[in-house]
């Protein structure tokens, strides 16, 4: 990853970044590599929840699955009787 | 639509999500009703489409069942799950079970009370974003748009958050010995 040290000695990582191997952060006196985020892709998302994103497959998501499956058997309770829609 | 019509396709799966969130069975009822009285009062605002009123019917869900748990403070995640039969009965072989899930109609009410125990208490182990997400997916078979709206992230985070709750919930359930 490109790291710019502008003139005042902070590091510009912009938002967005992809393939990010590390944070570097510095400071006249200082520069501190911290360990590494071991993340393929990030996004604003990413950044304001604290949580990696990456590609899932659709695949993945099927509700038909063995989970989704005893889910559905366990949550198939009746719904309550539908109210009296009145005035 | 009709509210009746919207009832009749909204009020199953948001009576089911409500219970999988933590809500008895009789509060969830209640809520699901209180929801759809007020449905019927903006009947004339609604958009005549089954997604956005089903989305606003979550809504309202979510925020009374927030009312109940601050006004009462008696909402917990596990152990008050009271089904329609509520008599107590000996836990099923979870190996069975696994057979049984996957074809539905095999599945008794003991199973089914059962596989709801375990799942409820699973679900109470993942974080909530997971939990909320993987819910309001396969519970109130809810678009991954959907979800997004709810819960105000992009659409990416929300597959993440399913496809992480999925795997920490089959590796919560392997005693199951379904295959996952």
């Amino acid at each position: 990853m490109e790291i710019n040290i502008n003139s005042n000695g902070f590091g510009n990582v912009g938002l967005g970044s992809v393939n990010a191997d590390f944070v570097t952060t510095a400071t006249h006196q200082n520069v501190q590599k911290s360990k590494p985020l071991n993340i393929q892709s990030t996004t604003v998302d990413a950044l304001h929840n604290s949580e990696p994103v990456a590609e899932v497959p659709d695949a993945a998501l099927s509700r038909d699955d063995a989970l989704g499956n005893l889910v559905k058997a366990a949550f198939n309770l009746p719904p309550p009787p539908m109210p009296a829609f009145a005035d | 639509m009709k509210v009746e019509e919207l009832y009749k396709a909204i009020a199953p799966k948001l009576t089911n999500w409500l219970v999988a969130s933590g809500s008895s069975y009789h509060e969830a009822c209640d809520i699901v009703q209180s929801t759809f009285l007020k449905i019927w009062k903006m009947r004339d605002d609604l958009r005549d489409d089954e997604e956005s009123v089903s989305g606003l019917a979550f809504t309202i869900a979510r925020n009374l069942r927030k009312n109940l748990v601050r006004d009462n403070s008696r909402l917990t995640f596990v152990g008050e799950i009271r089904d329609p039969d509520e008599s107590e009965s000996p836990a099923a072989q979870p190996s069975a079970l696994a057979e049984a899930a996957v074809d539905k109609s095999n599945i008794t009410d003991t199973d089914a009370k059962y596989l709801r125990r375990r799942l409820n208490e699973a679900f109470a182990k993942l974080p909530p974003i997971l939990r909320e997400a993987y819910t309001l997916f396969q519970i109130g078979e809810m678009s991954i748009r959907e979800i997004s709206n709810q819960t105000g992230v992009s659409e990416n985070l929300v597959k993440v958050r399913i496809f992480r709750a999925k795997e920490k919930l089959q590796e919560i359930l392997s005693d199951l010995r379904v295959t996952f």
